[in-house]
């Protein structure tokens, strides 16, 4: 004659023991894992060391208060416009050509050589000196590769932006050869900061 | 024969077929065309012109154009990417693209992809507010300025669902989506089935399990988030930095969303879907297109509630009886005394001593291996499952006429059929899933819809013809339509001589039912009969649809039996959209009958007093099986009060509350020697139980479920199990092993292939055929052919032909003058039964907190009721206390009082013992009692934030043409032609 009850006693567990099962569950985990937490606690006491814990934790702990004054400090048109120009200056690095560019650059060390060495010579500058120059081959040539630069200068920069990708300022199609990591980096540091500060969940 | 032509695309002849829109054909061909309003699921709603494309030379929307032949179509020019860019520009003004900080950013938020398949860097028209507060309750949230108006939330609610809440207000300075006519989520009627976040292209329309939860970003503060979206907005640029690191973002929450495909574990509708979970914590469900049962649908029930997973309330250890109280045990402990107390009962009280009750809630599978345990392990027949309580009348009518007990077709032939014709079913809230496709077909394919029903619920509302028969009367206005039917000659003749035995004896049956018999028995008019005659007459195609209203009285497998002659005689079986419905009720209600879980009958309805089935499963189980017919659990009780039944292992059942007339049941369990209950949480039965075992509920267990319509699916294991709870196959497998069975299966697959190698009817079910939404409907041969038409050659019957089967009224219970309340009772939509699950909710149990009586204006009146009176009904078995609401779904002295309830409220305290003749499933509905006011003025147990209360405002879809009608639209091709002539004029 069972009658209806809803009296449950909960099983008791002794505490002591299930400390012990506990900690065996943990020494077994240590031990399968031996080496690689071995490495772990000595990068662990060099962030120690530096006091990388206080600081971290100090972060972490107001979290929510520094999240906000960082967000709010930057939400000012002149920090969200030199990350803004940081970051396309970065885009605009990519798109130099460094390989065509080498070239260039020894002969402008060149000139800038014999600058120098015209500079300490303190000739008297005249006319018939410039027009003898002329039959100077390396004159002839830099001559042709500064209206050669003169020339690019002018070109349009439709087809500027054809060549390399670039964007116009208005909605349109992306450059084909974009770079994936250049936009992540880009959007990374976008994200970063919060990313570090991210509220506690409650 | 598809209709095949050709058509040029982008310069190239290619083949087009049929009726085809244009959307669809170039997706067919791989050719990219933006679509943000379009959902396969909904069709054309053009709202967002994103999809522009030129077809011989002038602009349209590809979703809703047909392709003609000979056709020019072009995708790809200047011109048409500008049409499309500028519809893309606006959709931007309305949505801030701040993926990596937005909850939705999971690599499929569609206006995400468009910006980065159409490759836009930066927008013209800036994203501005619609300056309206995000609108939100406990289910989801709206936030008007992530909305692009597509129109996708109210298509759905308005065409899918048909709840028709939702609509856009085109006529706002910035339009955007309303509730009724304007009125906050929670005063609306909105029902919260979830499609208008299913279907909702971002985050406009969005769960709040999601909320803060799905991204590693999109936990900020209110203070900090704003901020947070201007700087990196100010810090990008162009898009594709946002698009790749969202991207990425994206991709690392595929590590930590798991994604798992299970089927819902409430009705019988079988709706399968993704849940989408972080650790034990569910976010979303998220239903899919290629579910075939449900597709985009759910119900509140199935979208939201899922608390009752992780409820605390949950047992998690075996329970052991100490005296009047229970200890928590381990299961070696609970085994060991369940092997003594079963072999002690057996060996002295013989083996039908014990019984054994399965689960509608629990797997095929497990099913399937509680029969086994009873049959092959203890040496019994008694042993059955709670479709006693519902189906099986409708089972016996159908077994009676066409032989098997199944739905002639699927809820897509229910769509379809031009006629459909609900009896005794509350299917808008019983099956709100399925009761969708019927009003949709009502709404916008002109289906005729006729409701009998003794209470004006949702469908009654809306049908065409809504009649209300006297309670239990049913039998008596189909048998005097289908008089009606032969004497105007309307019958089927052909089906019936090439088809159909027993016609003549069966048309001589029905001579007592003339219209003027039914008109005087059902208080239905002659004019309503000849009504339902006509139009059964005139569709080529008709569905009855039928429930509890139908079974659950003294003759409801002959009113069920009634329903398959009709159908019979018209010729409605054997063809799509036609045929009979009996709409399943819980989960696998049908599956735990196809396993064998029924006293008289192996898995597949085969006999067990046929010597040929039985020496089969003997073969395949190695041991000897009785072949007496077992008790079902009507008998069961009997014999426990007789002193016959000794033991009783159940699962997955409150039969103690359940079960009608249960001050008789509980006293039955009071008298068993041993009670074993295995149970999700401790339920009312449990309180009774010598040992209690803690079971795993759908979400933590592998396995399948055959629902309504026959239709095999399987679940996928979404948590581990909580506690020291198990699946209920292993507990039934530890219970055997214990009493020597040595079964070894280590996962159900193996289940199935047994049950199938010995089923000829799931010959070809297993494991592989019904990966993911892949499913099978029975019978289903050995080469995995399945079933979606049940009958179309022949009837599984002698001669392979139907029967008719001649059958009498039987009159329902009549009580004394006192008893002068009729007490309906049924489901509500929000909470599922005794509300053991749904009530862990906390935003259902928010919106509906208890149980109420539905009382009629008249008798209000009468008796000085209004919202919040608490009454007491007794009838001759017991009463009930319950407050009251006061509503015309219900006439008169009838009274409603939905089965939600455990308590004091609950229906079972004054139902009786009276059965249908031929089953045994109680009388639920036949109950009458007298009313006593017990505190005239009270709270209302229907808390204003109801749906009930709501005002729906129904239209067809979204009425676009408003919208084009603004003075500030402009068609984008229109805008590109006008720019092109500037140019070049």
């Amino acid at each position: 004659m069972a009658k209806a009850t809803t009296v449950i006693r909960k099983m008791e567990i002794d505490p002591e023991k299930q400390r012990k099962e506990d900690l065996r569950a943990i020494e077994d985990v240590l031990l399968d894992n031996r080496e690689g937490i071995t490495d772990l606690l000595k990068l662990l006491q060099r962030f120690q060391h530096k006091e990388v814990f206080h600081m971290a934790e100090s972060m972490i702990g107001q979290s929510d208060k520094i999240l906000e004054r960082v967000v709010l400090s930057m939400d000012h048109p002149e920090i969200t416009r030199s990350l803004k120009n940081m970051l396309l200056l970065f885009e605009a690095l990519g798109k130099v050509n460094v390989d065509e560019l080498e070239p260039m650059i020894q002969k402008l060390n060149n000139a800038v050589s014999n600058i120098a060495e015209y500079d300490k010579r303190n000739e008297r500058a005249s006319y018939l000196n410039l027009i003898s120059a002329m039959k100077d081959k390396e004159v002839v040539d830099g001559l042709n590769v500064m209206v050669a630069l003169v020339k690019g200068f002018g070109s349009s920069t439709n087809n500027a932006a054809d060549k390399y990708g670039i964007r116009h300022p208005t909605i349109g199609i992306a450059p084909q050869k974009a770079n994936k990591w250049l936009y992540f980096l880009g959007g990374a540091m976008a994200v970063a900061v919060p990313l570090l500060l991210r509220k506690n969940k409650e | 024969m598809v209709n095949q032509f050709e058509v040029t695309l982008n310069g190239n002849k290619e083949n087009a077929e049929g009726s085809e829109t244009l959307l669809t054909f170039l997706n067919k061909m791989e050719v990219e065309v933006p679509s943000l309003c379009y959902h396969p699921s909904l069709g054309p709603i053009e709202t967002c012109d994103t999809c522009i494309v030129k077809v011989n030379g002038e602009y349209v929307r590809s979703c809703s154009t047909e392709i003609k032949p000979g056709d020019i179509v072009e995708t790809k020019s200047d011109d048409v990417h500008e049409a499309q860019i500028i519809a893309m520009d606006r959709v931007l003004g309305n949505h801030e693209l701040y993926c990596t900080v937005c909850d939705y950013n999971n690599g499929n938020c569609e206006i995400h992809n468009a910006v980065k398949e159409m490759k836009i860097s930066h927008q013209e028209t800036p994203h501005t507010s619609k300056e309206s507060p995000v609108q939100r309750n406990d289910f989801y949230r709206y936030d008007p300025d992530q909305c692009i108006l597509c129109g996708r939330c109210v298509e759905a609610c308005q065409d899918v669902q048909v709840t028709e809440t939702l609509s856009i207000d085109w006529d706002l300075k910035r339009p955007r989506v309303i509730w009724d006519k304007n009125s906050p989520i929670d005063e609306s009627s909105c029902v919260n089935c979830g499609h208008c976040s299913t279907v909702c292209p971002c985050n406009a329309m969005m769960e709040v399990g999601m909320e803060g939860e799905a991204g590693f970003l999109t936990g900020f503060r209110e203070e900090a988030m704003r901020p947070m979206i201007n700087i990196t907005k100010s810090v990008e640029t162009g898009y594709e930095s946002l698009m790749t690191i969202s991207d990425v973002e994206a991709t690392m929450r595929e590590e930590r969303i798991k994604k798992t495909k299970t089927v819902c574990t409430y009705c019988g509708v079988g709706c399968a879907f993704d849940v989408w979970t972080k650790g034990r914590q569910v976010l979303k469900v998220e239903p899919q297109a290629e579910a075939p049962a449900n597709g985009i649908s759910t119900c509140v029930k199935g979208k939201f509630g899922w608390d009752f997973v992780n409820s605390e309330e949950r047992i998690t250890r075996p329970l052991i009886r100490e005296g009047n109280e229970f200890r928590e045990a381990e299961w070696e402990e609970a085994l060991d005394l369940i092997e003594n107390k079963f072999n002690k009962i057996k060996k002295e009280k013989g083996s039908d001593s014990l019984a054994f009750i399965s689960s509608s809630k629990c797997t095929n599978e497990e099913s399937y291996l509680m029969q086994k345990l009873a049959r092959a392990v203890i040496g019994t027949n008694n042993v059955d499952n709670c479709s006693r309580y519902c189906q099986s009348p409708a089972t016996m009518g159908l077994w009676r006429t066409v032989g098997y007990g199944g739905d002639s077709g699927g809820i897509g032939d229910i769509a379809k059929s031009e006629l459909v014709i609900s009896i005794g079913s509350n299917t808008v809230e019983s099956h709100p899933v399925l009761a969708t496709r019927v009003k949709r077909a009502q709404k916008l394919n002109g289906q005729k819809v006729i409701v009998a029903d003794i209470r004006k619920h949702e469908l009654a509302d809306r049908a065409d013809l809504f009649v209300k028969p006297a309670p239990g009367s049913d039998l008596v206005w189909l048998s005097a339509v289908t008089k009606h039917i032969l004497d105007k000659g309307w019958h089927d003749d052909e089906f019936l001589q090439k088809h159909v035995n027993n016609v003549d004896e069966f048309i001589e049956s029905l001579e007592p039912y003339t219209l003027e018999y039914a008109e005087e028995v059902t208080h239905l008019s002659k004019e309503e009969l000849k009504w339902i005659a006509e139009s059964i007459h005139e569709a080529q195609t008709t569905c009855i649809l039928w429930a509890m209203g139908v079974t659950q009285h003294g003759g409801g497998s002959d009113t069920s039996t009634a329903i398959s002659n009709l159908l019979l005689v018209t010729g409605n079986y054997m063809k799509p959209a036609a045929g009979a419905y009996p709409l399943r009720g819980h989960n696998n209600v049908q599956g735990a009958s196809d396993f064998g879980s029924m006293p008289d009958r192996f898995p597949g309805y085969q006999f067990v007093t046929d010597d040929d089935v039985r020496k089969r499963f003997e073969a395949s189980w190695g041991t000897s099986l009785p072949a007496k017919p077992g008790l079902n659990n009507h008998e069961m009780v009997e014999a426990i009060h007789d002193g016959y039944l000794n033991a009783l292992y159940l699962k997955g059942e409150d039969m103690g509350i359940v079960d009608a007339n249960i001050n008789y049941v509980q006293s039955a369990f009071e008298k068993l020697d041993f009670f074993v209950v295995q149970d999700v949480f401790f339920s009312k039965t449990c309180q009774y139980a010598d040992v209690v075992l803690p079971a795993s509920p759908s979400f933590e267990k592998e396995g399948t479920f055959t629902n309504t319509e026959r239709r095999f699916q399987r679940l996928y294991q979404v948590f581990e199990p909580m506690g020291e709870s198990l699946p209920d196959w292993k507990i039934i497998m530890e219970i055997a092993n214990t009493l020597g069975a040595d079964w070894s299966y280590t996962h159900p697959s193996e289940i199935m292939d047994e049950a199938a190698s010995l089923t000829p009817i799931f010959a070809g079910v297993n494991y592989e055929r019904l990966e993911g939404y892949n499913s099978l409907q029975w019978p289903v041969a050995e080469d995995g052919t399945d079933s979606p038409l049940l009958f179309t050659e022949e009837f599984p019957l002698p001669d392979g032909k139907a029967k008719l089967h001649p059958v009498e009224w039987t009159k329902p219970l009549e009580f004394e003058e006192e008893y002068d309340i009729h007490v309906n009772n049924g489901r509500l939509l929000e909470h599922f039964h005794e509300g053991n699950l749904t009530y862990k909710s906390k935003a259902i149990s928010g919106k509906t907190p208890s149980v109420f009586l539905e009382v009629s204006q008249e008798l209000a009146d009468d008796r000085g009721i209004e919202d919040g009176t608490k009454v007491k009904l007794t009838s001759p078995y017991g009463s009930v206390k319950v407050s009251c609401v006061v509503t015309d779904r219900v006439f008169g002295k009838q009274v409603y009082l939905p089965m939600n309830t455990s308590g004091e409220g609950a229906i079972n305290y004054l139902t009786s013992s009276h059965s249908d003749k031929d089953t045994d499933t109680p009388a639920y509905k036949e109950i009458s009692a007298k009313m006593e006011v017990l505190e005239s003025k009270g709270e209302s147990p229907l808390p204003r934030n109801n749906h009930r209360y709501g005002s729906p405002q129904p239209q067809i879809g979204v009425k676009v043409e408003e919208k084009w009608a603004r003075k500030d639209y402009v068609f984008p091709g229109d805008l590109v032609k006008e720019r092109r002539a500037k140019k070049h004029g």
